[in-house]
């Protein structure tokens, strides 16, 4: 199958190095302390944020930073054909540790101690990235609902097939069998806090694939920001904030 | 701008999914000519000097392509509708055309307008995907000439669609056909319309693609040059191929044809020496129906019922009276089924000029003249032979991980049948005999039973006891008086004229004391509904003695009677033969067939039953069942003497002592007694090493008919005597009989795919070692 | 709704993100005068003419400047510099009133559900016995913790103190604090509360009592007489053995239900806070009563009070009000 035409298009039209549509929506949940929505392309995660509150389970209290617990599913209408997916799948025990770890790092714990975030991530469609795409929702939740954060972290997923490094795969493009990179990054502090790879790259190709995944990073990050400042601004002027000045 | 693309699919396993995917349209793709303004300069691809520019479609890019690789062609657009529907239909093509692309001397631009803001089309409701792609060509010419300067330099859309190119000229477009735009534009290079495929001469194409809009993208009917076409061409090509073979008919016509005996319905016997000759047994006609060739077979496999339709006496034929040619080929099955155009035409095609001429003479049948039998065809089939993949007895490769094959053997798990379950009460329906010590029946009683088993043994195991003479239980005394009931029963079966018979393929040693008393539990069911004694006796007059089938008593006698002096294995072989010509016993359920076909020929006894266990007999088809696994255990031991006789000749080669079974115009079939191999040897050259026949000795009593018309040149010419049952080289130096001694070199050969036989040539006898000889 | 004879059912598609448009139409949210500074999550804040800043809540410092680490307002107060944040947990303060659910029994104290960051507790000794007698909890009374609450059942009371690890301790040492009965709770972001002078609101006029917890649980009910009582006592001599004594009274003979008027009110009232809640705008009294306002002198339908088109006439109000506020 040929990814990458020779006049340097993807299969849905793309250019190599650029990204899927992006559409953030905060608060879409009433009960939750903090949701989001986070679309790219057709993949479209919801992530709802509940927290911080006292432990639940009086075992894993830790008395210097707050607990956060992930859990990640997928809808039974998520992909093309309609399945009924339990929770407790390999894949989705692996993503929801994936990201438990992600987010570990991006809240400032020390600051929320004996107290545990609990953070539920679903699939709402998925057509390939949904490991970045739960983490970019993850956070927008996170944020939505007020919890301290070292940073806007964002991930992004980075390929390499047809001799070309390929940004943010679909579907289509996951299962072309090539090596495909997840990387989570913190843009201002400049530090990974996800780096997987599945199969195997030379290192100068990596680098490559690397450098391009960070960039996806930075302008994710960009889009999520002006996203939330957008709904910032429009909660305080709803709540007459501004007016008040 | 942002689109999704959505379609049903269905996956391999058969669920019907929904496919979602997504398409950006984009505003940065350029037109790639100097000539528009917009146009980023790195794209620049096609030239400004150029005098047009053509946009082809995808009919012009699958069947023009040596057009378009022509050097005087340039300065080309190719939308990536085009593109994506060749990759999906020639991908060779497809290697040629992106070649083409990227040859910068040729100036082809490849437009990407189905990721192209203005130029990307949505199929309508109710449009075929084919039109879609026609519009999107035509919508993606007209972007074009919106942009570039028309007067300077006009795009042409080069179709050789009519309807296509109407609608074109309608939006205000240039469309031409490819050979007018030849005529028109490219007088510079005349050479050009030579290289337009002839058959798709304009006119002649469009009319086919009006009719018929359903094959996707039309791919014109007849890819004249499209040399690389790789017999997949498109949906008008499928629907041209001539029909191979006639369908077959319903089975209610079937029936009906059968009522009114135009059709007959037997079981097809393929030939064991030409896959495409077989017989089908009707009692409506009196003989074996005649199936010659592949297409009157039509599909039918050995073994098979079909229903077949007697041809009209003039088309009637004599079977082939030579040995297949190919030897080599894939086995007559696949070949058949698999085999591309015409070739099953050729086939017959060749058998008319034969080298060998049968000769004529009086047949033993008295039907129509000339060896002339009554000929049908196949006209459906009314129940497949089906055998699935490792049924009993069948020797199929495996592979192993080694990376090598192995053959693994098919044997049925349940290997002792029917089941003896002992000390449990059953009811049967018993029948009673009181018997004297001669074994003469006094009294017999019919009657509803309750039986119980008192022990289960083998052969072995029964026999053991029998011989033990320390063992003098009840169980063990009982079986011994059975015993010697069963030998004076025996003996007196052998007087009424119980065959000896011979069969070849058994190579162990059966004690046939010690087997028979229970043997005659299990074997005594049989009929022999119809036995063609035809060849044997064909053959035993060439040769000089009679043999009576009246009775089977005559023959036992008339068996008895077949020795010749200098050939101690002449009776041997004579009562294999024999054997072959008698049906196989089969089991079947009291009731299914007339009283009167109820016989056992082998065994000489008016009627014979097999009692079994009265849960089987419940069982509606016990008989197919036991006849089923009865063939299926044929079938194993042949399978496995196969094998062994492949390994045991692999890597040595053995001159052996051979008889003639059987003379056919181009070859005997010889029978090796020492390995009971029975086999083809060809008489023509097959090869040069088969230089062997011309050392035989042989007086020239050729009483041969007509002269051969021989097309081969050098080839060998022989002369086949139906009556005298002998093959006689044309300058009459050599001669073959049946039951002529012979010499033959066994050797295995590796043929297509790895499939090893057993090939067997001819060789002067003087090679044969004297320890080798038999008799 | 019992004139009705047949329950007619709405059912309108959910268009998500609705609310936010009207919010952005009408209040014209990208026009409004920027005088504030809004951060994100990792900008940086400005600390430009303050020489040693104070770092407050919501910032940290990273390679010598000042970043935020939530998403909201800025606020300078003298040196100190906080993010405030629009959207978070209930921070329990002391002297707050709050409304929460008994959530278990915990030995000598309820643990209570504030919604809060962290678990709260009201101890055994920090609610009115009976009688108003003043005596030492023995485990008699430890024993018989059930009579007062139980598990499920929904109080209000003050935060009497929070601990250094967040966890909160409440009291109900008032007669104005205790079980609530016969009424609807709301759930309210408690960004959206303001902390106030007065949190419990008797509406004599309407018959309605109003409690506005800080913690976001906003309680709507028809005013009891007794609870009326309870709550002149409290105003007036704080909380005496009169009040007390009453207590006693109302828990001998049950109160009369509440007439359909009330009923309506409530639910009313109810509607209200869940408008404003959904329309992200503070939630007080007047707020409250101004929307309720709206939708009597409007006759809207109680069930139509969540219809797109009176959440647009509350925008408007709203806009109006502060445009007539900013040219005063």
């Amino acid at each position: 199958m040929e990814f990458v035409s020779p006049e340097g298009l993807r299969l849905d039209g793309r250019r190599p190095r650029e990204l899927r549509r992006i559409n953030c929506q905060l608060d879409v949940l009433s009960n939750a302390d903090g949701s989001a929505i986070f679309e790219m392309g057709n993949t479209k995660v919801l992530a709802a944020v509940f927290g911080p509150h006292a432990v639940t389970r009086r075992s894993e209290l830790r008395e210097e930073g707050a607990l956060v617990v992930c859990e990640y599913s997928m809808a039974a209408f998520s992909t093309g054909e309609r399945r009924r997916r339990g929770k407790g799948d390999r894949r989705s025990t692996e993503l929801s540790m994936v990201i438990r770890n992600t987010l570990e790092q991006a809240v400032i714990t020390e600051l929320l101690p004996r107290s545990q975030i609990d953070v539920y991530v679903q699939v709402l469609q998925a057509d390939g990235g949904t490991r970045c795409a739960a983490i970019n929702a993850a956070v927008l939740a996170l944020a939505a609902a007020g919890v301290p954060l070292r940073d806007l972290v964002a991930g992004c997923a980075a390929g390499y097939l047809d001799g070309t490094a390929l940004l943010d795969l679909n579907y289509t493009e996951d299962s072309g069998g090539g090596p495909d990179l997840c990387v989570a990054l913190a843009p201002r502090l400049d530090s990974l806090y996800l780096v997987q790879m599945d199969n195997r790259l030379p290192v100068d190709t990596f680098q490559a694939v690397m450098e391009l995944a960070r960039e996806g990073c930075r302008t994710i990050s960009g889009v999520m920001r002006a996203a939330l400042l957008e709904h910032t601004q429009r909660l305080a002027v709803a709540r007459g904030i501004t007016a008040a000045v | 701008m942002h689109l999704n693309n959505s379609f049903i699919k269905k996956t391999k396993k058969g669920k019907v999914v929904k496919v979602v995917k997504e398409r950006y349209l984009r505003d940065d793709i350029w037109s790639g000519s100097p000539l528009d303004p917009e146009a980023d300069p790195s794209s620049h691809k096609l030239s400004a000097a150029a005098p047009h520019y053509l946009l082809i479609d995808t009919n012009v890019a699958l069947h023009q392509l040596d057009f378009l690789e022509h050097s005087a062609v340039t300065d080309v657009i190719v939308c990536t509708t085009v593109l994506e529907e060749v990759q999906h239909k020639n991908l060779s093509a497809y290697q040629r055309l992106r070649a083409a692309c990227a040859n910068p001397a040729k100036r082809f631009y490849v437009f990407a307008n189905e990721h192209h803001r203005d130029t990307h089309v949505t199929a309508h409701e109710g449009e075929s995907p084919n039109d879609r792609n026609d519009r999107a060509l035509r919508v993606a010419t007209k972007w074009y000439c919106d942009r570039i300067p028309q007067d300077k330099c006009p795009v042409i859309l080069l179709t050789n669609d009519v309807a296509n190119r109407a609608a074109a000229v309608a939006e205000g477009l240039v469309a031409l056909g490819v050979m007018a735009y030849c005529r028109a534009h490219r007088q510079d290079a005349k050479e050009l319309q030579d290289l337009v495929a002839a058959a798709t001469g304009d006119d002649d194409n469009d009319a086919h693609r009006g009719g018929g809009g359903g094959g996707a993208g039309g791919s014109g009917g007849a890819a004249a040059d499209d040399g690389d076409a790789d017999g997949q061409g498109g949906g008008g090509r499928a629907a041209k191929r001539k029909k191979l073979y006639s369908e077959h008919l319903p089975y209610s016509e079937l029936q009906a044809g059968i009522k009114a005996n135009k059709f007959y319905q037997g079981t097809l016997r393929v030939s064991r020496f030409n896959p495409f000759e077989g017989w089908v047994a009707s009692e409506h006609v009196g003989e074996d129906i005649l199936i010659s060739g592949r297409v009157d077979m039509n599909r039918a496999l050995d073994g098979d019922v079909v229903a077949v339709e007697l041809l009209p006496e003039a088309q009637w034929r004599a079977p082939n009276a030579k040995l297949p040619t190919a030897v080599g080929k894939a086995p007559a099955g696949e070949g058949g089924e698999a085999g591309g155009e015409g070739e099953g035409e050729e086939e017959e095609h060749q058998e008319v000029p034969e080298v060998f001429q049968v000769a004529p003479g009086e047949h033993f049948n008295d039907s129509a003249g000339n060896g002339k039998r009554p000929t049908g065809r196949v006209v459906g089939v009314i129940k497949r032979n089906w055998r699935t993949r490792g049924y009993c007895g069948s020797l199929k490769p495996q592979k192993v991980r080694s990376g090598g094959a192995a053959n693994v053997l098919f044997v049925p798990v349940e290997r002792r049948y029917p089941m003896i379950r002992c000390e449990v009460e059953r009811l049967a329906f018993s029948v009673l005999w009181e018997v004297d010590e001669q074994a003469n029946i006094l009294n017999t009683h019919f009657t509803k039973s309750v039986i119980k088993s008192r022990a289960s043994l083998t052969y072995q195991e029964a026999q053991s006891r029998i011989d033990d003479p320390s063992m003098t239980d009840e169980l063990t005394v009982s079986l011994r008086t059975m015993n010697q009931l069963a030998k004076i029963m025996r003996a007196r079966r052998a007087a009424a004229g119980a065959l000896q018979l011979a069969s070849p393929e058994v190579k162990f040693k059966i004690d046939t004391e010690t087997h028979n008393p229970l043997d005659v539990g299990m074997y005594q069911t049989g009929v022999a509904i119809e036995t063609r004694f035809e060849p044997i006796l064909k053959a035993a007059a060439a040769a000089g003695f009679a043999l009576d089938v009246a009775s089977s008593k005559a023959l036992a006698a008339s068996l008895d009677g077949a020795v010749r002096g200098d050939d101690p294995y002449f009776n041997k072989l004579v009562r294999i033969m024999t054997t072959r010509c008698m049906t196989q016993a089969q089991y079947f359920g009291s009731g299914d067939c007339a009283p009167s076909e109820y016989h056992h020929y082998g065994l000489a006894a008016p009627l014979y039953t097999h009692f079994t266990s009265p849960i089987r007999e419940a069982l509606h088809n016990c008989s197919d069942n036991l006849n089923k696994r009865h063939r299926n255990a044929q079938m194993a031991g042949r399978g496995s003497v196969e094998l062994h006789t492949l390994i045991f000749f692999k890597d040595r080669t053995t001159v052996a002592d051979a008889r003639v079974t059987k003379v056919k115009a181009n070859g005997l079939v010889v029978f090796v007694p020492k390995y009971g191999i029975e086999g083809p040897v060809y008489l023509a050259p097959k090869d040069k090493n088969n230089a062997a026949s011309s050392g035989a000795a042989g007086s020239g009593s050729g009483s041969g008919g007509g002269s051969g018309s021989g097309s081969g040149s050098g080839s060998r010419q022989f002369l086949l005597d139906e009556e005298a049952q002998t093959v006689t080289a044309a300058d009459g130096s050599v001669r073959y009989a049946v039951f002529d001694k012979c010499a033959v070199r066994i050797a295995v050969e590796e043929g297509v795919a790895h499939r090893r036989s057993l090939v067997l040539t001819l060789v002067d006898r003087s090679e044969l070692p004297d320890s080798e000889r038999v008799g | 709704m019992a004139a009705a004879g047949a329950v007619a059912v709405k059912v309108r598609a959910l268009v998500p993100g609705a609310d936010v448009a009207l919010i952005e139409r009408v209040l014209n949210v990208h026009d409004a005068p920027s005088n504030t500074t809004f951060v994100c999550v990792g900008d940086e804040i400005s600390t430009e003419g303050q020489e040693g800043f104070l770092r407050g809540h919501g910032t940290q410092v990273v390679d010598g400047k000042l970043v935020a680490t939530v998403c909201g307002v800025v606020e300078r107060v003298n040196k100190l510099i906080y993010v405030k944040t629009l959207n978070s947990r209930y921070n329990a303060e002391q002297g707050d009133v709050v409304v929460g659910r008994v959530a278990d029994l915990a030995g000598k104290a309820w643990r209570v559900d504030l919604k809060s960051r962290q678990e709260a507790k009201l101890l055994l000794s920090a609610v009115h016995l009976p009688g108003g007698i003043q005596r030492r909890r023995n485990a008699e009374d430890e024993l018989n913790m059930r009579s007062f609450f139980r598990e499920g059942e929904l109080i209000s009371a003050e935060v009497q103190s929070v601990h250094a690890d967040g966890s909160v301790a409440l009291h109900t040492r008032s007669a104005k604090y205790g079980k609530l009965v016969c009424g609807q709770l709301l759930e309210v972001p408690p960004n959206l509360i303001k902390r106030q002078k007065q949190h419990f609101h008797t509406l004599e006029a309407l018959g309605v009592e109003l409690i506005i917890g800080c913690n976001g649980l906003v309680w709507v009910a028809p005013l009891r007489p007794d609870r009326l009582a309870a709550a002149n006592a409290a105003a007036g001599g704080g909380a005496g053995s009169a009040g007390a004594d009453e207590d006693e009274a109302a828990a001998a003979a049950p109160p009369p239900p509440p007439s359909r008027m009330q009923l309506e009110v409530v639910c009313r009232m109810a509607n209200a806070i869940r408008v404003l809640t959904r329309l992200y705008m503070p939630v007080y009294p007047a707020s409250i009563m101004a929307t309720y306002e709206a939708a009597v002198e409007g006759e809207v339908a109680l069930a139509d009070m969540m219809e797109p088109g009176f959440l647009e006439a509350v925008v408007g109000q709203e806009a109006q009000r502060r445009s007539s506020a900013m040219q005063e």
